[in-house]
């Protein structure tokens, strides 16, 4: 006969400390899913986006003085911010790539190798096309994303 | 209400990219949230933690020198820890697989993907308001249950190989 000992101790949400009082949290969380928090929200962020889509490609030029260096672990880390930013300014491709080239750094360090210069390159390029041909960056992204990833994938398979 | 819940509800953003800190400031004083903090890695946001005693943590996942799933294990686990419950919502982006696995093991309460959009993040904070979740203890892991979906009185079939090992015994 099976019966329960658990070994793990359950907390029930009700006896840990509230951030709010119980009064307020219905109407706190109805005002976040309303439809005036989501525009008033919506309104903020549209403010931002053309900062941001200056400094992506603040990035992606520095991503390309990186890729000139050949300095790795730079490389990764603009290539890291385009990744995170680039998509909410409507840089779809871009940040797609970036992200690609993310993970091949990545996982060419955890083991132990040096990330082979063409892939980074093309990578690098790729992104910087990307980011500035706003017109069919995506269309043009997803070709170039699947390039990469297959010639990134060869070169991860031939070491 | 509203005006002096928002009032009183304290915010913490921890994002190392200026831009996005930016963007999520904007967003939560656009929301009416008055009280929002900021800093740019996990060490400074435990200091943080302790100061302003904020009542959600949006952190980023990679940050220097100590990342959004180090101050994750250190506010759930850290003997000092000024507030072990406190909801923490990661955003991640196209992160690589195991460091998001990482960083719920550590007890991130909620994910924000990446692009963020102003419906999930406002879904992200109603959900830790009005949804909040039980916590779990055991040897390796405390911080909130993993299982989005538990009912108390399964009566099975036990599908998973360490059902009985992990959580039950054969009395």
């Amino acid at each position: 006969m099976f019966s329960r000992k658990r070994k793990a101790e359950f907390i029930d949400a009700k006896s840990i400390p509230p951030m709010m009082r119980q009064i307020d949290v219905a109407q706190f969380a109805a005002t976040l899913r309303s439809e005036n928090a989501v525009r008033r929200a919506s309104r903020a962020m549209t403010a931002r986006v053309n900062q941001i889509r200056d400094a992506v490609l603040d990035y992606v030029a520095a991503l390309e003085r990186a890729g000139k260096l050949g300095d790795n672990g730079e490389i990764y880390a603009q290539a890291h911010e385009i990744r995170g930013l680039a998509e909410m300014v409507g840089l779809v491709a871009a940040g797609r790539i970036a992200n690609k080239l993310c993970l091949y750094i990545d996982t060419c360090f955890r083991r132990g190798q040096t990330p082979d210069k063409t892939v980074v390159t093309l990578h690098i390029d790729a992104v910087g096309r990307a980011a500035r041909a706003t017109d069919e960056a995506t269309r043009h992204g997803d070709t170039v994303v699947t390039q990469l990833e297959a010639l990134a994938s060869h070169k991860l398979a031939a070491e | 209400m509203t005006a002096a819940a928002f009032d009183y509800l304290k915010a913490l953003i921890v994002e190392d990219n200026t831009h996005m800190r930016a963007l999520l400031r904007s967003l939560l004083h656009a929301l009416g949230m008055k009280q929002v903090y900021e800093c740019t890695d996990g060490s400074q946001a435990y200091k943080e933690l302790r100061e302003r005693k904020p009542d959600f943590v949006l952190t980023d996942l990679s940050m220097k020198p100590v990342d959004g799933i180090e101050f994750t294990r250190m506010v759930r686990t850290g003997t000092d820890s000024p507030n072990p419950y406190v909801p923490i919502i990661m955003i991640t982006g196209h992160t690589e697989r195991p460091r998001v696995e990482a960083a719920r093991d550590a007890g991130v309460t909620e994910f924000l993907a990446k692009p963020i959009t102003v419906q999930n993040l406002l879904v992200r904070i109603a959900e830790i308001v009005d949804r909040p979740r039980p916590f779990v203890r055991c040897d390796n892991y405390f911080g909130p249950d993993r299982r989005r979906h538990r009912m108390e009185d399964y009566p099975g079939p036990w599908r998973r190989h360490d059902d009985f090992k992990d959580d039950l015994a054969i009395e």
